[in-house]
């Protein structure tokens, strides 16, 4: 019986103004090669200047996920040739990394599982190519992206845990507002390194990498495939192929691309146009008070706030939401009211118009406002859930609502009191019926009173008072 | 000296071809190098020297701060390029 082996190396294209190393514009455009500028295309003579954002926004993530970090920062030139690359290298890091050892913790099936982080680096992306019948075309728009690579231990085993664990991944990048990660955008890039060994066996088995994956659903696919593949090959007694494949997406197949990748050899060296500059301590700390409260955490703090786990999992799948959520729990809601009416009726609202949760009109502070109604039975929860929609579809405030419709609740004793005497006052003959002992005339005098307050006076309170004035009399 | 045999093997993982001649040439290239090399690793202490990423000592702490500045038309950065295709540079494929 064998079991997969599984590492990831994860690209991630950083959300910064500028690109890695020029001061161009970095910004997804359909438009090719818009925003390139000299240094993009390594024209002779120029110089990288390292963008200072980038270099923040990659050791927020590395931090975030638990790494070790350097205290200076250096680049290094990985040496290849190829069209989508202009200066014949990379500037990558290989000496010395922003992320080593560290590990993102995640739930699955109710238990903490950890899962190692190798290394993190920041890098230059390359240019765009497009594969036509004869020739091939490149857009430079990408080249000198900052891209963040991060590389896993080998340590998933089958495919439902590496989708968890890169959706995970996803969400922490998005918490720290890193990049977008958009994976149609390509922001988010997936290489997927998949070996197959037996349960007695002390070392991996031969590996296959399968590079620039852009689909949460292909790694899966991938994976699946690659099992099979491999377990079919060595359950024949023959050997697994250390290559590089590729996946042929209308076959799903994976098709070799090149054998003994691990061979070629990119004379790395420190990167010599770009001086070392060092990382304070005090630096480290103030990018470290920038990482958020991450969802893990937030998952946990609303289950003990009472919230149904699968509701916490929702809220903090999107961290808008649960930012959304976090505001109102300081405006003293009720935590399972306000993740309910969060999780069912706005959710709800955003996912059947297919919006993105950050366009809808309603705040935390109306969603709290509205709430309050609920619980000092100003409006009763049927009108809540008018006042809501309305809300979302309307773009008007709660009170808004309440108020043009009319629906505000009559709930002040002292108020239906007066309205009750004045009924009783008015129906002399019904009194006299409900004290010779026909008491289900009762019914017909609540009905006047809920006439006369127009609708608005809460029914039980008329009920409760109503029998207390009768028998007064 | 250094073997023809491992020349090629490097040549292969740095992904180019060489003839005969040029092995030849780059073998005794490489034994002017390391009698160089040589000389060097006699002088005494250099154990004690680390490796060198720069001439000098340089203290710096310029990072360049994330705002746009510089952009070149679609046309200048395409102006270079022999072949231009849907304002894409085309080159040879090499992929199959």
């Amino acid at each position: 019986m064998y079991k997969a082996v599984i590492g990831l190396e994860v690209h991630c294209e950083l959300n910064t103004k500028t690109k890695m190393f020029s001061s161009s514009i970095n910004e997804y455009t359909k438009d090719p090669n818009t925003n390139i500028s000299v240094i993009d295309l390594a024209f002779p003579g120029i110089l990288p200047l390292p963008n200072k954002e980038a270099v923040k926004k990659s050791l927020k993530l590395a931090m975030a996920l638990n790494c070790e970090t350097p205290s200076i920062v250096l680049f290094d030139r990985k040496n290849y040739y190829y069209a989508d690359l202009p200066k014949g290298y990379q500037i990558t890091q290989m000496t010395c990394p922003f992320g080593k050892n560290g590990y993102l913790e995640i739930e699955i099936d109710g238990t903490i599982k950890k899962y190692g982080i190798h290394q993190l680096h920041l890098e230059e992306d390359t240019a765009n190519m497009e594969h036509l019948e004869t020739e091939s075309l490149l857009d430079y728009n990408r080249a000198g992206v900052p891209l963040v690579e991060i590389i896993t231990d080998p340590c998933f085993n089958e495919e439902n845990e590496v989708i968890t664990f890169l959706e995970n991944l996803r969400n922490i990048i998005k918490y720290c507002d890193i990049s977008e990660a958009s994976s149609d955008k390509g922001q988010l890039r997936v290489d997927v390194n998949i070996s197959m060994m037996k349960d007695t066996d002390t070392v991996l088995g031969t590996r296959a990498e399968i590079k620039g994956i852009n689909s949460f659903n292909n790694v899966k696919e991938i994976i699946t495939y690659e099992i099979k593949r491999q377990t079919e090959i060595l359950e024949k007694g023959e050997k697994v192929i250390q290559e590089t494949r590729r996946w042929v997406d209308d076959k799903k197949i994976t098709v070799s691309m090149r054998e003994k990748v691990d061979a070629i050899d990119y004379k790395y060296y420190v990167e010599p146009n770009i001086p070392v500059v060092p990382l304070s301590k005090e630096y480290k700390e103030s990018i470290k008070e920038e990482i958020p409260v991450l969802p893990l955490e937030r998952e946990k703090k609303y289950i003990s706030l009472g919230v149904l786990p699968k509701d916490a999992k929702t809220l903090v799948r999107n961290k808008e939401v649960s930012d959304f959520y976090e505001e109102a729990l300081l405006l003293e809601v009720d935590p399972k009211d306000a993740s309910n009416w969060i999780t069912t009726r706005i959710l709800g609202y955003v996912n059947n118009n297919n919006i993105s949760f950050s366009d809808i009109y309603m705040t935390p502070l109306m969603l709290a406002n509205m709430l309050k109604m609920i619980s000092s039975k100003s409006i009763s929860t049927q009108q809540a859930k008018e006042v809501c929609a309305l809300c979302l579809e309307e773009k008007k405030t709660p009170e808004e609502i309440v108020k043009e419709k009319g629906m505000e609740q009559i709930s002040d004793p002292e108020s239906i009191k007066e309205i009750v005497n004045k009924v009783l006052n008015e129906n002399p003959e019904q009194v006299n019926i409900y004290k010779n002992g026909k008491t289900n005339i009762i019914g017909f005098l609540v009905g006047q009173v809920l006439k006369a307050s127009e609708g608005k006076a809460n029914p039980a309170l008329v009920s409760k008072i109503l029998n207390e004035e009768i028998n007064n009399r | 000296m250094l073997e023809v045999k491992k020349l090629e093997t490097y040549a292969e993982n740095l992904e180019f071809k060489m003839n005969a001649e040029e092995y030849s040439k780059l073998q005794k290239e490489f034994d002017i190098l390391f009698k160089q090399v040589d000389l060097i690793s006699q002088i005494e202490g250099i154990e004690n020297y680390e490796p060198l990423d720069f001439p000098f000592p340089l203290k710096n702490s310029y990072l360049r701060e994330d705002i746009a500045n510089e952009k070149l038309t679609k046309e200048d950065a395409l102006k270079n390029a022999s072949e231009v295709k849907n304002n894409c540079v085309s080159v040879p494929k090499v992929v199959e």
